[in-house]
């Protein structure tokens, strides 16, 4: 079967959750829990819902959060407007700041991010008005100093990892352009950043992403209902159409992890397309895409 | 994190059947085809021993009394680990030219389960048990190829795949008859990549399976949810089980003979034995055949 963009892949959509999420990011699977997690940056929240029960619960921060990984220990550790923290117990908010890699930058607060699989937290800053490059790319290591792994962005997004751990993929959303470095997994550094996806004569945006089990990467474009399967050549070769114009991130998830699961957003919603889009900001269930992820790893910190 | 080892880089056309030898502390493997043996690797000085076989060979155990028991293509046979000698002891399928023995592991009364698979078509594929006094039993039957047996601690469990229906299934396991019933669907990879191959289950009782086509062992919950799973420098593990002297290594057999042209050079470790260190589980001693 011939597949490229335009070819939408035969999937089932469930809707999840109608949060209606202003900005619904950084999906991700507990295995443990076997829930799913997620945040609504601009409400400044992190949510769980259980499939099993089909509970939703809702936690309210006290500020921007980003993204959230698992510590091995329990517990999460989050990226928050005023850096990597943790919290132990989300009905019992004891929110323990570990360091904040940008003091002195008002305009940004930390976006997408994920643990690599040596438990190392990569996160990486945007500048909230989504204009300026005054973001950069961190990694928080387990005992908690943090470095700094590229600078000049505007918006960080789609950070995820080859299955052989030699490419990392880090999307500047606003500037455009999927980028994917070699990835040293010993040392944990980034060289050879080159342009994996350019989206500047495209409908759309890389946002957030993951990578299944065959290598193949899955990412939400933002502004053009779909997520895009991307061969490691960078060839898309499929694409999920949503009845959301935001999409804004995926992971997989569910008891096989062949569940895809995706946030979307409100945000962007243009007058007058809030009305065909009633389910814009909610959590959708993907079934069907034969893909399989890879369990996300535990923060070692 | 867990590291993987490259224990013997033998290039097996199908690993199999991998089980530690707690006498000798040595980790033993079978080639199902290519060259059909028994492999042996001690892990002191990495030296590799092997028995070659009448045929294909898909699993075997070790007998209370020494030597071990082979599930090959022509049915049961003692073997000699002194000798190399062969002995038949029953063949349960002598009138199926397509059909083979396969995985197999001892309960904890010392039975020998060992389920057949059938290289012509689906469904011709049985399980056995072979009992103490050398009797043999059809157990179930209508299955493609018959995988990851294996038991939950408490003997209440026992877990049974066929991995070209990509199913592993349940059964509530009577220890003291060894009768089992109420089979039903444990997990299923039905429409995603990879397949349910050998396994081995933990001291916690979580059950870890090699994924066939997908480069990975996952860690399954006794619910059947996958709360883990261990990337490998291969696509096509074949059968896992815990060795080493505290039974925390999880040793690893992978196939040659899946890899397409164009895969090849993305796993060079095709085919190899491999060992997971770091998973954090361990494992429980498998028992011997009391017969």
């Amino acid at each position: 079967m011939a597949t490229d963009r335009t070819t939408d892949l035969d999937v089932d959509i469930e809707v999840v959750v109608e949060a209606k999420d202003i900005l619904g990011e950084g999906v991700i699977w507990h295995p443990k829990e076997q829930a799913v997690y997620w945040c609504d940056n601009l409400k400044s929240n992190i949510q769980r819902h259980d499939p099993a029960t089909g509970e939703h619960r809702v936690w309210d921060m006290p500020e921007e959060v980003g993204c959230i990984v698992f510590r091995e220990q329990g517990g999460i550790c989050a990226a928050m407007k005023s850096g990597f923290a943790y919290i132990d117990d989300l009905d019992a908010p004891d929110i323990r700041y570990i360091v904040d890699p940008e003091p002195g930058l008002d305009g940004n607060r930390l976006n997408d991010g994920k643990c690599d699989r040596a438990g190392r937290f990569w996160c990486g800053s945007m500048d909230a008005g989504l204009a300026k490059p005054t973001a950069s790319l961190y990694r928080l290591d387990p005992d908690g100093t943090c470095s700094k792994h590229d600078t000049d962005i505007i918006c960080s997004n789609g950070i995820a990892w080859s299955p052989d751990n030699k490419v990392m993929y880090f999307s500047d959303t606003r500037s455009e352009a999927l980028y994917a470095y070699d990835f040293d997994f010993a040392a944990g550094t980034l060289s050879n950043r080159r342009i994996f996806v350019d989206t500047t004569d495209k409908p759309f945006r890389i946002d957030g992403a993951t990578v299944d089990s065959d290598g193949f990467y899955w990412c939400a474009e933002v502004h053009d209902w779909c997520i895009g399967k991307y061969a490691p050549d960078s060839t898309q070769v499929g694409r999920i159409r949503l009845p959301v114009r935001q999409p804004t991130m995926c992971t997989f998830g569910g008891k096989n992890l062949d569940v895809l699961y995706v946030t979307s957003a409100t945000r962007f919603l243009e007058p007058g397309e809030a009305e065909q889009q009633p389910l814009a900001g909610a959590l959708f269930a993907v079934r069907g895409t034969g893909a399989r992820g890879i369990a996300e790893p535990y923060f070692r910190g | 994190m867990p590291e993987i080892e490259t224990v013997a880089d033998v290039r097996n056309t199908l690993g199999e059947g991998v089980i530690w030898n707690p006498r000798d502390q040595a980790i033993y493997w079978a080639d199902s085809k290519g060259k059909p043996r028994i492999q042996r690797c001690d892990s002191k000085t990495g030296k590799i021993d092997e028995w070659a076989m009448l045929d294909l060979l898909g699993s075997f155990v070790f007998r209370e009394q020494g030597g071990a028991v082979a599930g090959l293509k022509s049915g049961f046979h003692f073997v000699d680990l002194e000798t190399g000698a062969v002995e038949l002891i029953h063949d349960p399928e002598p009138d199926l030219a397509d059909n083979r023995l396969n995985d197999g592991k001892c309960d904890r009364r010392g039975r020998y389960w060992c389920g057949s698979l059938d290289d012509g078509g689906p469904g011709g594929g049985s399980l056995y048990r072979l009992d103490p006094d050398l009797t043999c039993h059809k157990m179930d039957s209508g299955v493609t190829v018959s995988n990851g047996i294996a038991w939950s601690p408490d003997n209440k469990t026992m877990f049974y795949s066929d991995s070209r229906g990509r199913t592993c299934y349940n059964f509530d396991f009577d220890l003291e008859t060894g009768a089992i019933s109420n089979k039903r669907v444990f997990t299923s990879t039905e429409g995603i990549p990879g397949r349910i191959d050998g396994a081995t289950v933990d001291a916690d009782g979580f059950y870890w399976c090699a994924h066939i086509g997908d480069w990975q062992i996952a860690k399954y919950d006794p619910a059947g949810n996958i709360v883990d799973t261990v990337r490998l420098p291969v696509k096509y593990p074949t059968m896992c089980s815990f060795g080493g002297p505290d039974l925390d290594v999880l040793y690893v057999t992978s196939a040659l003979q899946f890899v397409q042209p164009d895969e090849a050079a993305d796993q060079p470790l095709a085919g190899a034995l491999l060992a997971i260190h770091g998973t954090g589980a361990q494992g429980i001693a498998e028992p011997f055949f009391a017969g």
